[in-house]
């Protein structure tokens, strides 16, 4: 073996792998019939290579998948443009929670407030106490007074009636007079509840027995009256919606913003996040 | 989902895709690691490592095979461990034997298939042929283990080592003939078939 140069051994080396051209494959092939020492040298290295293909192979002793810290990925923590958009999420979320609450309770006071809009600002404005505001107090004297007022009402009505027949005039257009302005009918729209409670106090004056007879005749008389009494405010009512639409209750501005907020501000965190 | 796919997702910064590569080459990567490195902690470092490398340097992929590249890094970071080792010479801490011999992990080496003598034969010509590629410089011990021991054609070996077709086939040559005057000296400790001088 000491007899070979290198590239003999690079030769023979290639050929066990056959990756010798054709020319020096058959060349070498030549040498190895005649040469002893190169027949050697290519058995020695045949077992060294046979040796080295049987070298047991190892299994991975474990995995060696990254984690995303091991890949410099960094784990998601809430930066400060998350944080503000959780912030204005809690923000919004309350701001909504205090419009929801507010308006529940108003409409649980008010009851009969989100028909009568007006109303509603004129207590909330909170500027003076309802007692205190002469105009307040103004509709409810003309409102009791309209009240008390409906009988005499319709007594001039049918004497106008009985009038307009003798003189020939359209009862129509007698109506159209004596039908209510549009002042009068906000008064008559405070009193609509007054005809209501009419029956039950006619109910309590006609169960006393010692009632004077002339206290109970007027009562006698207005009570098949009522129903007409009733029906003109609210038809009142029909012609002052079609003419000015109520206004928009500032709560429920309040609650849709807020909402739409909260809905936003959400959608935007969950961007971020994703991001 | 095939290799390509793979790797294109992974490129995207998508590593359930990377971790999946990883799985398929881990060990090719560990095997060459191993024998280019001498001990399983090393080769476990320098495995994770460059899988580490690989991951961040995807993007520089420019086709080809993806294992070449794969195993280039790994040994690559092995050539350069064993280059801050030669700097910086440190005292192995693993367990060895009363001749100062590195202990095998048996588990690794357990085949079902083989009888006690064939596991402790192939222990023996492993434990054998580890010791004299460790005396081989790291140039040829590398291509030895690609070509002889991972089963590497000579181009592959080449584009993995960075080196010329014809760089391959002289080192495989000296790196051969430097095994071979080695374990001959094993003599009587290396398995019957494979001893030197006889009729294997």
């Amino acid at each position: 073996m000491a007899n070979l140069n290198p590239k003999d051994t690079e030769a023979l080396s290639a050929f066990l792998d056959g990756n010798l051209d054709p020319v020096e494959h058959a060349r070498l092939e030549q040498r190895l019939r005649q040469e002893t020492v190169l027949q050697a040298e290519l058995e020695s290295l045949d077992r060294t290579r046979r040796m080295l293909r049987a070298a047991p192979h190892y299994r991975a002793p474990r995995n060696f998948t990254l984690t995303p810290e091991m890949a410099g990925i960094p784990a998601a923590r809430p930066g400060v443009l998350s944080g503000l958009t959780r912030i204005a999420f809690q923000m919004t979320s309350i701001l909504f929670i205090v419009a929801l609450v507010g308006n529940f309770t108003f409409q649980g006071l008010g009851g009969s407030q989100p028909d009568n809009p007006a109303a509603f600002t004129s207590e909330t404005d909170g500027e003076m106490p309802p007692e205190a505001d002469p105009a307040a107090e103004d509709a409810a004297g003309e409102s009791s007074a309209a009240g008390a007022e409906e009988p005499a009402e319709e007594q001039t009505m049918e004497m106008l009636d009985a009038e307009s027949v003798e003189s020939g005039e359209d009862p129509e257009e007698i109506q159209a007079l004596a039908a209510p302005s549009e002042e009068s009918l906000s008064v008559a729209e405070e009193a609509e509840s007054q005809p209501v409670e009419d029956p039950v106090a006619e109910g309590e004056i006609t169960a006393v027995p010692d009632a004077a007879e002339g206290d109970r005749q007027p009562l006698e008389s207005t009570g098949p009256e009522e129903p007409e009494i009733a029906a003109i405010p609210q038809e009142a009512d029909r012609k002052v919606a079609a003419a000015d639409p109520a206004p928009i209750n500032p709560w429920s501005i309040f609650t849709v913003l807020t909402g739409a907020a909260a809905l936003l501000s959400g959608f935007l965190a969950l961007l971020l996040r994703r991001r | 989902m095939d290799e390509t796919a793979l790797i294109v997702h992974a490129s995207k910064g998508d590593l359930t895709a990377f971790n999946r590569l990883i799985l398929v080459y881990q060990d090719y990567a560990y095997n060459i690691a191993y024998r280019v490195m001498g001990d399983h902690a090393s080769a476990e470092d320098a495995v994770q490592e460059g899988m580490i490398k690989a991951y961040k340097n995807l993007r520089k992929f420019r086709g080809g095979s993806f294992k070449s590249w794969l195993l280039r890094i790994v040994t690559n970071t092995c050539y350069d461990e064993l280059r801050r080792r030669k700097r910086r010479p440190t005292t192995p801490l693993e367990p060895v034997t009363d001749n100062d011999e590195v202990i095998e992990n048996p588990a690794w080496l357990i085949d079902p298939s083989e009888s006690p003598e064939d596991f402790s034969e192939r222990a023996e010509l492993g434990r054998a042929i580890q010791d004299c590629l460790d005396g081989l410089s790291v140039e040829f011990r590398m291509i030895v283990i690609l070509v002889d021991i991972q089963g590497m054609d000579y181009s592959e070996a080449a584009d993995v080592a960075g080196t010329p077709l014809g760089t391959v086939k002289s080192r495989l040559a000296r790196a051969r003939s430097g095994l071979r005057d080695c374990l001959q000296g094993f003599g009587e400790l290396l398995p019957v078939n494979y001893r030197y001088g006889t009729d294997g």
